[in-house]
């Protein structure tokens, strides 16, 4: 949170990661939402649910992430992002 | 349905950025009704068409993305559909977002009533290279598909047709029912018994729909079951069906009914939807590109701004000289027509003065908000939102804060509101401090008036540099009130990033009218009945002796002409000089004057005098107020045969220098909001002490602002 | 006289029409200038910020 930046670590052994750690230009599959049931129903009613493949437009470490899912763009706080789990995608 | 019915009531229902909203205007025109739904802020509309005899009434719905209770928009949506019982809901589904929009579509079928979806913004679809075939469409989803481009007004007339026929019950919609899996259809079904044990209770809610509610806890259907005989044997029930299905899969039930959903959405788009060779992302992902940039972002978004500014400058410029000449005009007629005397003075400096330096700005407001609205409706408006909230990041303050700050531009109450959805005390507080800095729609001709008064030609780049200036208060003020009281928050927001429009020239149109009509609506009522009081104030007691001997002085230089020491052109100016001397001092001994005088000193070292003393005091009751007053201030008892502008009355005040000028915008900038944002900050802090702190160090910080300003100038030469 | 009476008059009901506009806004309805709940409702559809509760992962 405040203070520590940490930019694209977070790989965790079987390559699942957060979203906030996310590349652009990458794809990626959703895995898991580690939230409560409002945040699992707000993500995936906006098109984001286990097993959607998404393309980053945006992560500059700091603010929204912006990515792209079933033809729609979104913009994710930095706080939703770091509770969503995904993995890359070999394209 | 009944074939003699009189109305046909339809509901729609859609997500936000589908179109909604402008097919219930094309289909309702200016027939429509905006209230609020009891007990809420979310907005209701209701209107009606007639169309080949029938008569219709149309309800739009709150947009939505789905029908959970997580939030008040989506029970609305879902209550006005199960219990408004409408004859028909036409779900308005994206086009070029067809798989995200169907989400919903799965939801609504589910609730029972008949369905027809327009399948807006075909055009949009096309050109990103999907070719969807509606008739496939409807036969999979089992309801008919109306295609329809909603800002080009195509399709209303088939989408009523259909509305007619399946409300007539012609047509009977047969719609596809997204299942779940065996394991959890039996579960549903189970429940579904257990519910219908006793039918009276559910009130035209479809069991299957309140045991898949059950499944997911949803609050509201849980309250709703409270009275129901077997309650508890369904909470039971519901709770071991969970379990099962979750043991089953090894995920939340919530998250295999979605799962469920996607997969028949998927399936079924596939089927229905060709891609053309090309995909048209490019050019959208190329904007997108730089307009969200890491680094262009932010300049870009000033770059806007400046240039909105600018344009309000520039383009605004004929217009209010036309306004401003035909004010003249007619305060010289009035002055002409009416004998000289109190009630002339009323109507000329206290009404036309007052009314009349506030409405010149009309074609300023109205060149701003149309701007606005194009930023909005081409969907950049969230690329901004998404550049600001990676500022705020990087500067270290993360939060949802700034949403509610942005609303602050147009009006600080609805900001004040909007603190709401910040869940930490603490937080709110902070958020509600600083958004008075944005500022208000009120303070802008404030801002135009003194800006254009001193800064002819450069009057955008300043009105530009306050905005801007607020915005850094806003930062400066967040990072010191949270050092002190507040604990950080990651942000915590998902929103969309619609596809870039080609906006219509109506509904730009539309927006920029209705603000203008809400301006000059104020200007008519609260404004003229506050210029009328401050006429009052400013007029008496009057004074009947002068510390100078005015009279005498007038009469030496009409002598002196007629004796040719002076001409013709000096005598008018020196006249001029001693009658506006004797209306400031009449002025200065009324109430409002005698007020001002009050504070003067308190406004001295920032180079104000107790005229501009005035003008601010009277802003607490609205901002505008304070270029009324000045109206009224220059207005009262003044010269007018030169009918000078107020711009030019202003800057040819010999009490005042750029400097002062600027100084004086810093302080309407940062000093306190109108009584009206008060009295809300109050009901939702709750708090006299955080308002008495949100007075007072706005204010402080006003003073402290406009002293540096003013005095550092000064000592620097500039004033 | 006439005059005096027609200004005092005018006075009179601006100040009665201001006064309670005034008071209505300091009961905290806003001003009805900008449709407060319109404005903030427009904004929570562009930027998604619901106030929900985060459990714990279930």
């Amino acid at each position: 949170m405040l203070g520590a930046r940490r930019r694209f670590e977070g790989h965790a052994g079987n390559g699942t990661m957060t979203l906030s750690h996310a590349e652009v230009g990458r794809i990626y599959v959703l895995e898991g939402l580690d939230g409560g049931a409002a945040f699992r129903e707000k993500i995936c009613s906006m098109g984001l649910n286990t097993g959607a493949q998404f393309r980053i437009i945006a992560n500059s470490g700091h603010g929204p992430v912006g990515l792209e899912v079933r033809q729609t763009r979104l913009g994710i706080g930095r706080g939703m992002a770091e509770k969503i789990r995904i993995r890359e995608v070999e394209s | 349905m009944n074939p003699d019915k009189k109305e046909i009531v339809v509901a729609l229902a859609g997500n936000p950025n589908s179109g909604k909203t402008t097919l219930f205007n094309n289909l309702t025109g200016a027939n429509q009704h905006v209230g609020n739904y009891p007990g809420v802020t979310v907005e209701s509309k209701v209107g009606v068409a007639e169309y080949n005899g029938l008569r219709f009434r149309f309800v739009d719905l709150p947009g939505t993305y789905s029908l959970s209770a997580y939030s008040i928009e989506e029970i609305i949506a879902r209550n006005a559909i199960i219990q408004g019982k409408p004859d028909v809901v036409v779900n308005i589904v994206d086009a070029s977002n067809l798989e995200r929009n169907l989400y919903l579509t799965t939801q609504i079928v589910e609730l029972g009533m008949p369905v027809i979806i327009a399948l807006n913004m075909a055009d949009m679809a096309k050109r990103r290279g999907f070719l969807i075939d509606h008739d496939l469409l409807s036969h999979l989803l089992g309801v008919p598909v109306i295609p329809t481009v909603g800002n080009k007004r195509r399709g209303m007339d088939n989408l009523l047709e259909s509305i007619s026929r399946v409300a007539k019950g012609e047509v009977n919609p047969q719609p596809s029912i997204v299942k779940f899996g065996k394991e959890m259809e039996q579960e549903l079904a189970g429940l579904g018994d257990l519910i219908s044990r006793d039918p009276g209770v559910m009130n035209g809610y479809k069991p299957r729909w309140l045991a898949l509610k059950l499944m997911e806890n949803d609050a509201e259907v849980a309250k709703l079951l409270s009275k129901h005989p077997h309650i508890k044997d369904i909470v039971n029930a519901a709770k071991e069906s969970g379990s099962k299905i979750e043991a089953i899969y090894g995920e939340p039930t919530s998250t295999i009914i979605s799962d469920k959903r996607y997969g028949f959405i998927s399936g079924a788009c596939s089927e229905a939807t060709k891609l053309t060779g090309e995909h048209r992302h490019d050019i959208s992902d190329k904007i997108d590109l730089a307009l969200i940039h890491p680094i262009l972002g932010l300049p870009i978004f000033a770059l806007f701004m400046w240039l909105l500014f600018h344009l309000t400058f520039s383009l605004g410029e004929k217009p209010m000289e036309w306004i401003e000449a035909g004010i003249t005009a007619l305060a010289n007629f009035l002055s002409a027509s009416m004998p000289e005397g109190m009630l002339s003075s009323l109507l000329i400096d206290g009404v036309i003065g007052g009314v009349g330096g506030v409405i010149v700005f009309l074609p300023n407001i109205m060149i701003l908000f149309f701007c606005i609205a194009l930023l909005e409706d081409t969907g950049y408006m969230a690329r901004a939102a998404f550049v600001m909230d990676r500022i705020m990041h990087k500067i270290g303050l993360h939060g949802k804060s700034f949403i509610p700050m942005l609303i602050g531009f147009g009006c600080t109450v609805p900001a004040y509101m909007g603190s709401r959805i910040l869940e930490d005390r603490t937080d709110r507080l902070v958020t509600m401090h600083v958004s008075t800095f944005m500022s208000c729609g009120a303070r802008l001709p404030v801002y135009i008036l003194v800006g254009g008064a001193f800064w002819p030609e450069h009057a955008g780049n300043v009105v530009f540099s306050i905005y801007a200036l607020g915005v850094v208060a806003a930062i400066v003020a967040v990072k010191f009130l949270r050092s002190t009281r507040f604990k950080g928050m990651s942000a915590q927001f998902i929103m969309e990033l619609p596809p870039y429009r080609v906006p219509t020239l109506r509904s730009l149109l539309l927006h920029m009218w209705e603000r203008a009509w809400m301006y000059v609506r104020k200007a008519g009522t609260v404004i003229l009945g506050i210029s009328i009081i401050m006429w009052f104030l400013m007029t008496f007691p009057q004074t009947k002796t002068f510390s100078t001997d005015y009279e005498a002085l007038i009469e030496e230089t009409d002598v002196s002409m007629s004796e040719g020491l002076i001409g013709a052109g000096e005598r008018d100016s020196m006249v001029s000089q001693y009658e506006n001397e004797m209306a400031s001092e009449s002025i200065s001994r009324s109430f409002a004057g005698r007020l001002g005088k009050l504070v003067e000193p308190v406004l001295k070292p920032l180079g104000f005098d107790w005229k501009l003393g005035v003008a601010l005091i009277a802003g607490f009751a609205a901002k505008e107020v304070v270029v009324s007053t000045m109206g009224n201030v220059y207005g009262v008892g003044e010269a007018d045969e030169t009918s000078e502008s107020l711009r030019s009355k202003l800057s040819s005040d010999p009490n005042y220098s750029k400097l002062t000028a600027y100084a004086f915008l810093v302080f309407v900038l940062l000093y306190m909001p109108c009584m009206a944002a008060l009295a809300v900050f109050l009901k939702e802090s709750k708090s006299w002490k955080e308002l008495a702190f949100q007075i007072g160090y706005t204010g402080a910080l006003a003073w402290i602002a406009a002293f540096v300003i003013y005095q550092g100038g000064s000592l620097l030469g500039l004033g | 006289m006439l005059e005096y009476i027609a200004v005092f008059a005018i006075v009179a009901v601006a100040s009665y029409f201001v006064g309670k506009r005034l008071l209505g806004h300091l009961k905290g309805k806003g001003c009805g200038n900008c449709d407060c709940a319109k404005q903030s409702q427009k904004f929570e559809n562009l930027v998604q910020v619901k106030p929900f509760k985060d459990e714990k992962l279930r």
